[in-house]
């Protein structure tokens, strides 16, 4: 195991200037295939100018932060009310659960269960939202994030969400613990 | 119906076999039309349908069935399309569009070995091929440079030439295994793929997009819609949503014409002097067996009760395991490596052989997925997605189910929207078959050793994954009797009706299936301007 920025490649250093004018096209192909038309418009056309408090706690209680994009929680929010039978009513319920039993995540789904609670399963429909993208399941799933799934946020310092180039050939030869990456579109972080 | 549609060469399919046929035929001066059942679509619509997917790992979101002609979906629901015999299931996928299935693939481009060809001579099982590895060879090549194919050559299939390009570079993931696994015997191979090593034929070098299935997004990977641009660029016809429903014979046995209904469901008659069925190893049985007529009572091409029997693929097992060390997959190709050792040797008179893959797909999903379906969350979640996102590895197997008569695909009493019947299969494993996935099981078990692997979890035993290769339904042989085209491809009941396709593969050996295809119909393509 040989680590080096290129291994294998035969490639000389990058020049930096060149690496800029590359990733400006390189951009502006990708940004061809962003596909803002479908979900993603649809998506903001129905969303809420702010999601309720109620998502926002059980939000930051799931995902362990404090700080959310406000235009993702709402565009979350609407996703899950427009997919999921009884979401509102459900999550006014979760959210009366964690209040009352100061719950924790760690044991938030343990809690749930024991008291069998109907709404047993939404905290893993929330996480599914804000991790996956993902609002709803089978035939009534639909896609509202991709890019900014908090799962591809998670380790954005060594993987590109699949079908986003990784960079140029032969960059994934290199040991990951030693190349960290540049997110290649990052979230506008709105705290909610 | 007002139009008179005729060419010297009519195709049916604009997959990669068929459009690569149609492109070398063209490119000698025939006049070719090709008919394809499915619409056109373009590469950024399909980027776009998997970033908007609800289900990004099933392959086949992205590849909705027109209405008029339907493919197999299994996700949310089964659409029901591939009727289901058993006892085993066969979940095939397909993709009836302009370029057909190869629009997802690995891009693994493999040659067979040559004893792959003598089967039965050298191991008293399946059958052997009525041609030699040394006939095909000059074919390999020719679609390995129209396809761009890379690879090394320690792969174990003779070559006269060297590959096109050079193997792609290796990820850090491959150099691991490769690096831990010598130690215990096992060679790592870089994948043969059609898959751009460097800038080749207009198309970019790999970037790593790690999505190669269900959609390369820049084209680095070889893929149908690129064979059926070719040939339309070499001047052949195509015609899109042209459902072909009947084949249409003269007095003399020789195909007069083809069928086939617009999207309208308006009837259109094609005529020609040769024809090239090429709709994948499913449709093509399903529509020889529909062209039944008073004189061929059970279907054309079938007058020994051939066409759709012997239906194969690879099923695979397989073994997810946490690496020692980060590896962290998803960084380059989805399927770089193979271990390769397993393919051939004295056992395949017992139990089948098999080609062990590793896998680099991102973990990022599936690990996701099962975290929360075990109830993690907050900071212990985002902490251990990124631990088994790092180390989560896995391997299959691409094993040889032997070709069975009674594995077979026949027309179902279901119709489709058109009123035309569904193919229906009948499948089974054999022993064969599960000792040749125990023993894959052995091995998986000192490949995880050898890379510490923890949290090792197996496929359940008996059930297997399917891997879209389908083979067999249209078998090449020298006898009529156990066979339904020559060695050329030609039928042997018609002798203007050729078969390009996987599904005249007489055995399915241990690789993907689509470079043999292409070579076959190259050679095809070859024997019918040799006689034109």
């Amino acid at each position: 195991m040989t680590p080096s920025p290129t291994p294998g490649t035969g490639h000389a250093a990058p020049d930096p200037t060149r690496r800029l004018v590359l990733a400006g096209i390189l951009a502006s192909y990708v940004s061809s295939f962003i596909p803002w038309s479908s979900s993603h418009a649809q998506a903001r056309a129905t969303a809420p100018v702010t999601a309720p408090d109620s998502f926002l706690n059980v939000s930051r209680l799931i995902t362990g932060r404090a700080t959310l994009d406000a235009m993702q929680a709402a565009r979350l929010y609407a996703g899950l009310v427009a997919a999921v039978p009884l979401f509102s009513a459900q999550l006014t319920a979760l959210a009366a659960f964690a209040a009352s039993n100061a719950s924790t995540a760690d044991q938030l789904q343990a809690s749930l269960d024991a008291a069998r609670a109907p709404f047993a399963k939404l905290p893993g429909v929330i996480a599914t939202a804000w991790y996956v993208g993902v609002a709803g399941s089978g035939a009534a799933a639909h896609c509202v994030t991709y890019e900014t799934s908090l799962m591809n946020v998670v380790v954005a310092d060594h993987l590109k969400p699949p079908s986003y180039a990784y960079g140029p050939y032969g960059s994934w030869s290199s040991n990951p613990l030693g190349t960290t990456l540049t997110a290649p579109l990052k979230a506008t972080l709105k705290a909610a | 119906m007002s139009d008179h549609l005729s060419a010297d060469i009519v195709v049916i399919g604009s997959g990669i076999v068929g459009s690569l046929a149609a492109h070398r035929l063209v490119s000698q001066g025939a006049s070719v039309l090709i008919l394809e059942a499915g619409p056109r679509v373009d590469r950024g619509h399909i980027v776009a349908k998997f970033r908007n997917s609800p289900r990004k790992n099933d392959f086949m979101s992205p590849y909705p069935p027109s209405a008029w002609a339907p493919h197999p979906v299994y996700q949310p629901v089964d659409n029901d399309y591939l009727v289901q015999a058993g006892p085993y299931p066969y979940k095939a996928e397909y993709i009836r569009m302009v370029g057909g299935t190869t629009w997802h693939w690995a891009a693994q481009a493999w040659r067979i070995l040559p004893n792959d060809l003598r089967l039965k001579t050298l191991y008293g099982v399946g059958r052997d091929w009525p041609i030699s590895y040394d006939d095909l060879e000059p074919f390999y090549y020719e679609a390995e440079v129209k396809m761009g194919v890379s690879g090394a050559p320690n792969t174990g299939s003779p070559r006269t030439r060297p590959f096109p390009m050079q193997p792609v570079a290796e990820s850090f993931l491959e150099q691991r295994f490769r690096e831990r696994l010598a130690p215990g015997g096992y060679e790592v191979v870089t994948n043969t793929t059609a898959r751009n090593s460097r800038n080749y034929d207009g198309r970019p070098a790999c970037c790593g997009n790690n999505n190669c299935m269900p959609i390369c997004p820049i084209d680095a990977q070889y893929h149908g819609g690129l064979a059926a641009d070719a040939a339309e660029q070499a001047g052949a016809k195509l015609i899109a949503n042209a459902v072909v429903y009947r084949i249409e014979h003269d007095d003399r046995g020789r195909i007069a014409a083809v069928h086939y209904y617009d999207p309208d469901k308006v009837s259109h008659r094609v005529t020609g002097k040769t024809f090239i069925l090429a709709a994948n190893g499913i449709e093509s049985p399903k529509l020889l067996l529909l062209s039944a007529s008073h004189r061929y009572r059970k279907g054309l091409a079938n007058s020994t009760d051939m066409v759709g029997r012997h239906l194969m693929d690879h099923p695979s097992n397989s073994l997810t395991f946490d690496a020692e060390e980060e590896l962290w997959p998803g960084r380059g190709p989805m399927s770089p490596s193979s271990i390769n050792a397993l393919r051939d040797g004295a056992f395949r008179s017992e139990h089948a052989a098999f080609r062990i893959d590793i896998s680099n797909s991102s973990q990022v999903l599936s690990v996701t997925q099962a975290l929360i379906a075990n109830g993690v969350y907050g900071a212990e979640l985002e902490k251990r997605i990124r631990y088994h996102a790092a180390r989560q590895c896995s391997l299959k197997n691409v094993l040889e189910i032997l070709p069975d008569p009674d594995n077979r695909v026949v027309l179902s009493e279901r119709k489709d929207a058109f009123g035309i019947p569904k193919p229906e299969v009948h499948y089974a494993m054999n022993d064969y078959v599960h000792r040749g996935m125990a023993a894959a099981r052995d091995e998986y078990t000192r490949i995880a050793q050898l890379m510490g692997g923890t949290n090792l979890r197996y496929s359940p035993d008996g059930v297997y994954g399917n891997n879209q290769h389908i083979t067999g339904t249209m078998s090449m042989g020298n006898d009529p009797k156990d066979s339904v085209v020559d060695a050329f491809g030609r039928t042997h009941d018609h002798e203007n009706l050729y078969i390009a396709s996987t599904g005249v593969m007489p055995t399915a050996a241990t690789v993907n299936s689509t470079l043999t295809a292409v070579a076959l119909a190259l050679r095809s393509a070859d024997h019918i301007h040799a006689n034109a």
